[in-house]
This record gives C-alpha cells, sequence and structure tokens, in this order.
C-alpha cells in the first residue's frame, strides 16, 4: 500500500492542541481541590485526581515547549516531532496536510447521534437501520436503493442477533420491533 | 493426578459436556468478536440457565465462553483494529498493522496457535501449580498492586510510539476519565456536575468502541487516510512464513509465562499480561524499530499472555474462592447458585468437578484452535467489503454493541464523543492505547495507592519495608531510564546530522 505524501507540519495547530490539554490539567485540578485532598494518612476524595492533574499540566507543558522549538527552527526536535506525528501507536498513517472532509464527517456524526436521540419514539432497530443507510451514503455508495438495503439487512441481522437470540432489550419505539 | 485427569476426560462421554463446550467456545468467540457485549455480558445473560445445566455444566460453558472471547477479541483487533476488549487493545498495535501490509492471514493463525498454546501451558499449570501459587499471589498487598500498576502506565509511556509526553497526557487523560462517578475509597460522588447519569461513570465499552471503532470509521469517511483495498488470501496464504514462525515460537511460550504469572494477580492481569509481553517481546528484539510496524512478535506474546491469563484466573478462584476478575466474578455466582462454594477444600470435596473442568478446558482449546484456523479465510474476508460497506456496519455494530452492554443512550452519546475526541487527537500522534489502558487500570491504582497512603501514614519509607514493591519499582525506574537514556542519545545523534 503507498502511502500518503507527507505534508509540511503545523506546530501552531499542534501548540493549540497541547495548549487545551494545558487548561484541562487546570480546570481537573481546580475541581480535584474543590472535592477535596484530605491528609496524607486520611486522603479525600481529589488526593488523586489532583496528582494525575499535576503530571497532566507538566506534560502539557513539555509538549508546549517541545512545539514551541520545534517551531523556532531545533532541527532535532523538528525532526523528533514529525516523527511523532508520522503515525501512532494504533497505525495511524503519516498526516499530510489536512484536507479533512468536515462535511462527511459532521454527516456521520449527525446520523449516529441521531440513535440515541430518537431510539425511545422511533425504535432503536429502525433508527440504526435509517443511520447505517445515511451513513453508507454519505461514505459514497451509489445511488439510495443499496444504502437502503444494507441498512434494511443490517437492521434484521442486528434484530435477530441481539433481540432474537441474545434477549437484549432494545427499546421498541412506536412499531414495537424491540 | 493422571488418573484424575483421565477421569476428568471420561465425564466428557456424556454428549451434554461435549455440547455445552462447543456451545461455549462458539458463543465465546462470536462475542469476543462482536464489539459491546464480552464474555461479561453473555455470562450475565445466561447466569439464569446454570442452574439448569447444573455446576459442571455451567463451568465447561462459562470457561469455554470465556477461552472463546479472547480468541475473537484478537480477531478485529487484527483485521478492523477494533479491539473485541481491553485484552486485544495490544494485539492490534502490530496485528493491524500486519493487515496493512498484507499479512493478515498468518497474524491471525499466529494469535490462534499462540492462544492454543498458552491457553494449554496455562491449564497444565493450574493442575500443577494452583495451590502453591495461590497462597503467593494472595500475600500481596495494596503496595505491590500499586507498584505493578504504575509499573504498567510508566513501561507503556515510555514504549509508546513517539514522545513519552504525549504518551503521558493520554495516560493522564485516561486516568481522569476514569474519576468520573463513585470514589472508590470514599464513595462520595465526584465530577458529575450534578448529573445521575455520571454517577456510574463512563462505560468503559463506550469509550473504547468510540476512540477505537468510531474513530477508525470517522478517519476513514472524513479523508484522512485512504481506505486500503486488501484482497483476501488464499488458504496457502494463511500460513506463516518460516522466518515468521520461528519469531513467533519464543515470544509465545514467553508470553505463556509471563501471562500466567500475572494472571494470578488481581485486577485486570489479562490486560496487563498482554502490555507486559510487548514490552518484553520489545525489549529482548534485535529490531526494536519493527514494533508497532507489524513486528510477529508483538501478536504471538500478547495473544498468548492474555490466554494464559485467563487460564491462571481460575486458580485463586478455584483454591481461595476469590474471583480477581468480572468474569470470575460471574463464573463464582454461577457456582454460587448451584450450592457450590469453592475454596481451599475444593478440589478435595469436588474432585469430580474440579477434574472435569480441567478436562473441559483442554477439549475447549482443542477445539477453539480446530474451528478458528478454518474461519481464519473468512474473517478475513472481511477486508475484501469496501469501505462505504464496512464503515457503516462498524459504527452501527459499534451503537448497537454499546447499547446492549448497558441499556444506555447516554454511553452511545460517549461513544460518538469519544470517537470524536480520538478522531482530532490520534492523527497527531496521540496514543489511544494509552487512554483506554489507563481507564482500564484507574480504579486499582487509585485504590491501591489511597490504601498504601492510609497504612503508611503517609510515610513514604514505608515502602522500604515491602521488598516485593521495591523490586517492582526498580524494574520499572531501570527500564524507563534506559529508555529515556535510548531517546537522549538518539537525539543527540539527530542533532549532530542535521548540523
Amino acid at each position: 500500500m503507498t502511502q500518503p505524501q507527507r505534508a509540511v507540519r503545523h506546530p501552531d495547530a499542534q501548540a493549540t492542541t497541547a495548549a487545551i490539554l494545558l487548561v484541562v490539567g487546570v480546570f481537573y485540578g481546580f475541581q480535584a481541590v474543590r472535592e477535596g485532598i484530605g491528609t496524607p494518612s486520611d486522603t479525600g476524595s481529589g488526593f488523586f485526581p489532583l496528582i494525575v492533574a499535576i503530571v497532566l499540566v507538566i506534560a502539557s507543558a513539555l509538549l508546549l515547549v517541545q512545539e514551541w522549538r520545534a517551531w523556532r527552527g531545533d532541527p532535532a526536535v523538528q525532526a523528533q516531532s514529525a516523527l511523532d506525528q508520522a503515525g501512532d501507536d494504533e497505525g495511524g498513517a503519516p498526516e499530510g496536510e489536512p484536507r479533512t472532509r468536515w462535511a462527511r464527517v459532521a454527516g456521520v456524526l449527525l446520523a449516529s447521534l441521531a440513535v440515541p436521540l430518537f431510539a425511545e419514539v422511533v425504535g432503536f432497530v429502525v433508527m440504526l437501520s435509517a443511520a447505517v443507510a445515511v451513513i453508507a451514503k454519505i461514505a459514497g455508495m451509489r445511488g439510495w436503493m443499496r444504502p437502503c438495503a444494507l441498512g434494511v439487512v443490517f437492521g434484521v441481522v442486528a434484530w435477530l442477533v441481539f433481540v432474537y437470540w441474545l434477549f437484549v432489550p432494545l427499546p421498541a419505539g412506536v412499531l414495537g420491533l424491540g | 493426578m493422571l488418573h484424575d485427569l483421565g477421569a476428568g476426560f471420561a465425564s466428557f462421554s456424556d454428549p451434554t459436556y461435549l455440547l455445552l463446550a462447543l456451545a461455549g467456545v462458539v458463543l465465546g468467540t462470536l462475542v469476543g468478536v462482536l464489539p459491546g457485549i464480552g464474555p461479561i455480558g453473555a455470562m450475565s445473560i445466561l447466569l439464569g440457565v446454570t442452574t439448569q445445566v447444573g455446576p459442571t455444566g455451567s463451568l465447561i460453558l462459562f470457561a469455554g465462553i470465556y477461552f472463546g472471547s479472547t480468541y475473537g477479541g484478537s480477531t478485529t483487533s487484527i483485521l478492523l483494529n477494533i479491539p473485541g476488549e481491553a485484552s486485544s487493545v495490544v494485539t492490534a498495535l502490530d496485528g493491524n498493522q500486519m493487515t496493512k501490509k498484507g499479512r493478515s492471514g498468518p497474524a491471525l493463525t499466529i494469535a490462534a496457535v499462540s492462544s492454543f498454546v498458552a491457553g494449554t501451558l496455562s491449564i497444565v499449570g493450574l493442575m500443577l501449580f494452583a495451590p502453591a501459587l495461590s497462597s503467593v499471589a494472595v500475600k500481596l498487598g495494596p503496595p505491590e498492586y500499586m507498584a505493578l500498576c504504575l509499573a504498567g502506565l510508566l513501561l507503556l509511556a515510555a514504549l509508546s510510539h513517539g514522545s513519552t509526553a504525549r504518551a503521558l497526557v493520554m495516560i493522564c487523560l485516561g486516568l481522569a476519565v476514569g474519576t468520573v462517578g463513585i470514589d472508590p475509597v470514599g464513595g462520595d460522588l465526584r465530577f458529575t456536575m450534578g448529573s445521575t447519569t455520571l454517577a456510574q461513570g463512563f462505560s468503559f465499552t463506550a469509550l473504547v468502541m468510540g476512540v477505537f471503532g468510531v474513530t477508525e470509521a470517522l478517519t476513514i469517511v472524513g479523508g484522512k487516510r485512504p481506505a486500503q483495498a486488501v484482497k483476501a488470501p488464499r488458504l496457502r496464504e494463511l500460513l506463516p512464513s518460516r522466518a515468521e514462525a520461528r519469531r513467533a515460537g519464543p515470544a509465545a511460550l514467553r508470553g505463556s509465562v509471563i501471562g500466567f504469572l500475572l494472571g494470578l494477580v488481581p485486577g485486570p492481569a489479562a490486560v496487563l499480561s498482554t502490555f507486559a509481553s510487548y514490552v518484553t517481546e520489545k525489549r529482548v528484539s534485535r529490531h526494536p524499530e519493527r514494533f508497532g510496524h507489524g513486528a510477529v512478535e508483538g501478536v504471538a506474546g500478547p495473544e498468548a499472555a492474555n490466554n494464559a491469563a485467563a487460564g491462571a484466573a481460575f486458580i485463586p478462584l478455584m483454591v481461595l474462592g476469590i474471583p480477581f476478575a468480572p468474569t470470575m466474578a460471574l463464573v463464582l455466582a454461577a457456582l454460587l447458585l448451584n450450592g457450590i462454594v469453592p475454596g481451599p477444600t475444593f478440589v478435595d470435596d469436588q474432585p469430580e468437578l474440579f477434574w472435569t473442568v480441567i478436562a473441559a478446558m483442554y477439549i475447549g482449546n482443542l477445539m477453539l484452535l480446530v474451528l478458528n484456523l478454518p474461519l481464519v479465510g473468512l474473517f478475513t474476508r472481511l477486508l475484501s467489503v469496501p469501505p462505504h460497506v464496512m464503515m457503516p456496519l462498524i459504527i452501527g455494530l459499534c451503537t448497537i454493541g454499546v447499547y446492549a452492554d448497558g441499556n444506555s443512550t447516554f454511553d452511545v452519546v460517549v461513544m460518538l464523543a469519544a470517537g470524536v475526541f480520538g478522531f482530532l487527537l490520534r492523527s497527531s500522534g496521540f496514543s489511544m492505547a494509552a487512554f483506554v489502558l489507563a481507564v482500564v487500570l484507574q480504579p486499582t491504582l487509585e485504590s491501591s495507592l489511597r490504601q498504601t497512603m492510609a497504612f503508611s501514614d503517609g510515610d513514604p519509607t514505608y515502602l522500604l519495608g515491602r521488598p516485593v514493591t521495591m523490586i517492582i519499582l526498580a524494574l520499572v525506574a531501570a527500564a524507563v531510564g534506559g529508555m529515556a537514556r535510548t531517546s537522549w542519545v538518539a537525539r543527540r545523534q539527530a542533532r549532530s546530522l542535521v548540523s
């Protein structure tokens, strides 16, 4: 498989991510203090979270420094930073110039979100079938017949496996399919 | 002992036991492959029928589900980068990379054979060492658990792809997410923002399906990564090459030993064992740079480890009557429903039951190997399904799996949020495996840390009187220090090259 061509990295985006994580760490730390730290021999609910928050702030600050040094042009740090982003532990491929199709992503998320929002009314299996059909269409399946067929087949199989076989109680909605 | 084992096998002249073993391994494999259900869900659903099949039948059925789910969980990890359960997270690191290199068949075969070898060895260990090893495991206290959890997390940070700071950030985020809900020590609610829904915390299933399944789907749908067109291999392509088999063999044996020993430890032993095995393989490898890019040892070791841990987990349950894992708690519940109370005298009081279950484990492992190897091709054919079909199915399966796990639409929302979180961070080199493993280890780590603080009255010198804890921490410090030095040397070399 050919790898996508690596493009210029975006230190600003990376630094923004690190800064957001730093803010999250500080906020979480404040919340931890509010929960109560206790004493060394009688620790409170916020004791462990405070330790986590401190490590999170330090690690985020280190990332921020690393990104700043890379942005300033330290070649070794740039090389390391590029290597860090060249893939991830879970097999993420090198990321090129961000050309994410945000409309597609948003469409998939909205279709997925419709399932928990309307499952109680319309029925879980029906909503899930519709969501699968819409996501298939967004993902590039041609026409409307094939996505709808995929949605229906998925819904039937899901009902047979989860409801009929494994006795999982799914919201039936108005159609009473659960 | 051999006579007793023979008597155990003789029990299988009753076809009911054979059918239960077959049903268990098939159902286990199925729930391992299907996201969201898992062995706990399947066992919970079947708990009601255990009184119908008796204590021996219940143990055979549940052991089959348990072993089968560890097999099935690896399949989706390798093929789709969606770990069926936490103990398959590590398998995904190299297993899915092998798939991307067109080696999905050998990866699945190696996983199946490694699991079989480890499962068989762990049963031998269960027979031979049960009483002695259980007495050692039960002596571990909070400081030792704390050290083990810290070891897992710190080594994960040191060994993750990319910078240690990135992995540390993800570990902290995982630990933070884990703290939402009920304080495991004091019982108070925290970080719930007044919501009763958050009182139980975030569903682990929802988080893991989100950061792996939904993230993967969004990455491909969003065009961040082109979908792969992978042809399903022919039957002969399922076999690993000689070189792969040579590298996998020793890794599987090492993983078996590591998994068996860690399987005796309370808590997420299966998860810890896979990670410990992965770390070990990376340390002993002459080519550590291959790890994370499709190293055979990275599949064989962890897969052997989680199966060995599954076998070893029965030891404390049978000998001490203490379930060290949620699945074992359900096995205990099945026994109690049938009027059987496992404990130190269990083997003497119930020899027929004990040895029949041992025989069932042997037979179940053999069944899994015989069933799964021919089915490897079937699972591999999933890769020939085009992405516009596969991606909606992944999201659909994740959605229904998460809902089935907790009967909560809120969990589905959490899954989608976790998917967005993973989508935004993973492409920047942040490790989702680190995040998930931190969520798993958080309750054990926090409880053991705070109990240690209470015992020691806040005095850190208390740990000096815990030799096992000190040894674990010293080994971690040495490993982390060694890796930090390697990283520093590499950076210096990079600087000298570019200047």
